[in-house]
């Protein structure tokens, strides 16, 4: 009984994805984005999306707006958002993707259709009064196409395109050919046969795009790809899938064909990355899964050993914390990847690709690795702790009895970003020499403890303390690079006292993880008041409106898990009742409000 | 990720839509307008998304026979923090930020241009990129060489030459600074508001004769005391609310 069960089971999954648009997707898509339109439409219902006076009008305009608008624009949320009215399924996925052949490059979406007559009178809508719309029928499906657009369609799917044919398409001849060029009486009949032939090349070009839709090849769609079903296996609002042979495409400019660049292609050859985005209850989370090669796994890993020196913690002051950005690796492991893809990428360059190579292999003998990776730990911070006033210079006239212009520097207070970097470092007879040959060349001034950086192009060179001052200090094991001077005066010895340093949540955050962003909506907002004001109330509301909503966006990672490793951002919104989508909906319908105002 | 925010909010959609009806109802002469105000005058352009913190010097020196030197120099120190920031940028508010090449290479063509100007001579500009403060200066034949020159460089386009007209003459000893009053209220269309952007913004206006003022109209122009040069000073704002006007006529001994 439970093998006849598992057969059923397989068998209905087995017709699932037959029934799925993603047997229509060409395997060579270049990426893919599946839509969840039930996911998405059930949570517009749930935040009542038809009430939204933007949506009201919306809808109303949609018969002018449909017009013109491109697939890369802004129909696929247009009609996702209305796929009632459109006839558009709802039960099932639709596909957004981009796909670049010899003839023609385009970006295509496909949904199934629910309700016939509707889809119908969507495409009569789009079709009706554009200029230039040739009509025509294929195998299995009708087509509509002007210079912008094609749209495909048939009783059960509809395929809009934005696409474009590659300049170059036609140009070249493999072979050596003699040609027999026609004779024309005059110039204007030699140019209406060429546009004529231009004209049946381009619809040869749109027809190829359909045919691959509508009637593909079974085992050349990405339902096959197996990749591809790795990514779909769990379900999400939107999945964003790019499988990285597939975009070595773009490379083909630069390389030539793909036979010199075999060694290059086997390190992206099973490459693939995938996206799963979610608008939950009360955030929206992106998580990224990238897949790599063999060749690449070792590798990532060793570098992924990294994690943040303790003490980077004692100078980050968390009171009026903005946001910040770090990784930590193993920085040994990082190069050697690094010059590692680098070798094979150069290498592969057509005509000078040995030439480099050597020149690498010059380098990484010169290069004295252990005093190297013995000074740069690898792990690096950088974050924002403040927004408030500093001093700041300018260049201003003054004029005397007569009126002679005399040049004057007067300061003022500005608000700008109080910041701080923070590396680990060691090999302080390194770091000695290198701080000492900045001294020499007047690029930092040595203080007391610390060294005040001297920007080489200012003008008030001389004048050295002038304007916003930039520090440098090193001091256990960490290197700070600050604009707070309390910092490197103050506290570079014990760290910030326990009261000011960044929170628990926040100590874990970066505890947890090798790269991390954070960005604090509250204390943004709060410190920016008059400057946001200044660019306008307009501008101002929409802040303040985006500042209700939000609290604070993360990054976290990266996690690995055999050759897949993850990476996940997330928009954080504030804590309450009302749903993360009511909250985008709310934050869209006022700043609708302002526009029209 | 654009494309998940497209699909989720439709914010994006909304906001592209009310752009574009916006696009549609633009009027193509002040979009082509301002379009060529944005190379010629780029960096004022670049102010409007400050709070107006720059400063326009015209500093002329005019002799007895109607040469002289001319200096104009924008002055956008002030505001070089929040510049240096934009200058990062790809387009802010609307408008797209021309790169440090392309400012260069629009000023040089202006050189050029200026240089080839019969009457005209020794056209220099100068580039201060740390204070951001850019001068042009050159000598000129007779004032009204002056004016012809001034009305190619900045009216190489049709729609423009309405913004440009003789600003000086001069002749038995008698000088004026003329002014036709602008009409701004094209410049309503543009995302910022104009008050804002003009808030704080300076003009001064120095003129300089070999030989002392006689009389002048314009009580607004200050005389120095060696009565040789007169000095206006007003917000771009007043100028605007026409509050002021740079309108004088000064007679010389």
């Amino acid at each position: 009984m439970k093998y006849f069960l598992s057969l059923c089971l397989l068998g209905s999954h087995i017709f699932g994805l037959a029934q799925d648009l993603s047997n229509h997707v060409p395997t060579l898509s270049k990426s893919v984005f599946v839509i969840n339109a039930a996911a998405i439409h059930e949570k517009c219902q749930k935040a009542n999306l038809e009430t939204f006076d933007f949506f009201k009008a919306f809808k109303e305009n949609t018969d002018k707006y449909l017009r013109g608008s491109g697939v890369d624009n802004a129909l696929v949320p247009m009609l996702v958002a209305n796929s009632d009215d459109f006839g558009i399924s709802t039960s099932d996925n639709s596909y957004l993707f981009m796909r670049d052949r010899d003839s023609i490059n385009y970006t295509a979406f496909l949904f199934k259709v629910s309700n016939e007559e509707k889809a119908n009178s969507l495409i009569k809508t789009m079709v009706r009064d554009e200029d230039g719309v040739e009509l025509g029928i294929g195998e299995g499906f009708e087509f509509a196409y002007n210079d912008n657009m094609i749209i495909g369609w048939n009783s059960r799917m509809v395929s809009f395109f934005d696409y474009r044919i590659p300049s170059y398409y036609g140009t070249w001849d493999a072979v050596e050919e003699t040609v027999t060029e026609d004779y024309y009486e005059n110039y204007e009949d030699r140019y209406e046969a060429l546009e004529k032939e231009e004209e049946e090349k381009k619809a040869r070009s749109i027809l190829t795009a359909l045919e691959e839709v509508f009637n593909p090849n079974p085992n050349h769609t990405i339902s096959g790809n197996d990749h591809f079903k790795e990514a779909v296996m769990k379900s999400s609002d939107i999945i964003f899938f790019a499988d990285g042979f597939g975009n070595m495409n773009v490379m083909n400019d630069v390389f030539g064909t793909r036979g010199t660049v075999d060694g290059m292609l086997s390190i992206f050859a099973d490459n693939y990355f995938y996206c799963h985005m979610n608008l939950n209850d009360n955030d929206i989370t992106a998580a990224y899964t990238y897949h790599v090669s063999d060749v690449f796994k070792d590798m990532m890993l060793a570098t992924n050993n990294g994690k943040f020196n303790k003490n980077l913690i004692k100078y980050i002051d968390g009171q009026d914390l903005i946001g910040y950005l770090g990784m930590a690796v193993d920085p040994e492991a990082y190069y050697e990847m690094v010059m590692d893809i680098y070798s094979k990428v150069m290498s592969s360059m057509p005509g000078y690709g040995e030439l480099v190579n050597s020149g690498m292999d010059i380098y990484n003998i010169l290069l004295d690795e252990d005093e190297v990776f013995d000074f740069i730990k690898g792990d690096a911070l950088f974050a924002v702790t403040n927004i408030k006033p500093f001093d700041v210079t300018y260049t201003t006239y003054e004029y005397d009895d007569d009126f002679n212009e005399n040049e004057i520097t007067k300061t003022k207070q500005e608000l700008l970003p109080e910041y701080v970097f923070l590396a680990s470092i060691g090999n302080e007879k390194l770091s000695g020499k290198i701080i000492e040959l900045l001294v020499k060349s007047e690029l930092l001034i040595q203080k007391e403890g610390y060294y005040l950086v001297i920007d080489p192009t200012s003008r008030y060179r001389k004048n050295k303390e002038n304007g916003m001052l930039h520090y440098v200090a090193i001091e256990n094991d960490v290197l700070i690079v600050t604009n707070d001077v309390e910092l490197v005066t103050t506290y570079r010895e014990s760290g910030l006292p326990k009261n000011r340093l960044i929170s628990k949540e926040r100590r874990t955050h970066l505890k947890k993880n090798n790269y991390v962003g954070y960005w604090n909506s509250d204390n943004t907002f709060s410190k920016m008041t008059a400057e946001m004001k200044s660019m306008g109330q307009d501008f101002f509301d929409i802040m303040e409106e985006g500042n209700a909503v939000i609290d604070h966006a993360s990054i976290n990672g990266l996690s690995s898990q055999g050759n897949l490793f993850s990476a996940d951002l997330k928009l954080k919104m504030k804590e309450g009742e009302k749903l993360a989508i009511t909250h985008l909906l709310e934050l869209a319908e006022s700043i609708y409000k302002m526009q029209v105002k | 990720m654009t494309l998940y925010i497209e699909c989720f909010g439709i914010i994006l959609a909304i906001v592209m839509f009310l752009s574009k009806s916006k696009k549609l109802k633009r009027n193509p002469r002040v979009y082509s307008t301002c379009k060529i105000f944005k190379f010629y005058l780029l960096f004022v352009a670049m102010a409007t998304m400050l709070s107006g913190c720059f400063d326009f010097v015209e500093d002329i020196k005019i002799h007895d026979n109607g040469s002289g030197e001319a200096k104009f120099k924008l002055n956008l120190s002030k505001s070089k923090t929040k510049i240096g920031g934009i200058m990062l940028m790809d387009s802010i508010r609307g408008f797209p930020v021309p790169s440090k090449e392309k400012i260069h290479e629009k000023l040089s063509e202006m050189k050029s241009m200026l240089s080839n100007q019969p009457g005209i001579s020794n056209v220099e500009i100068t580039e201060n990129w740390s204070e951001y403060i850019f001068q042009l200066k050159m000598n000129f034949d007779h004032v009204n060489k002056l004016n012809v020159a001034l009305k190619k460089a900045l009216a190489k386009e049709d729609r423009a030459k309405k913004y440009v007209y003789d600003a000086y003459s001069y002749s038995n000893s008698t000088f004026s600074r003329n002014y036709v009053a602008q009409d701004y209220s094209e410049f309503s269309e543009w995302k910022t508001d104009f008050a804002t952007v003009l808030e704080g913004a300076k003009l001064i206006l120095i003129h300089r004769f070999d030989q002392p003022v006689v009389s002048q109209d314009n009580s607004k122009y200050m005389l120095s005391k060696n009565s040789k040069s007169v000095m206006f000073r007003a917000s771009f704002l007043d100028l605007k609310e026409k509050k002021v006007t740079l309108q004088n006529t000064i007679a010389l001994k």
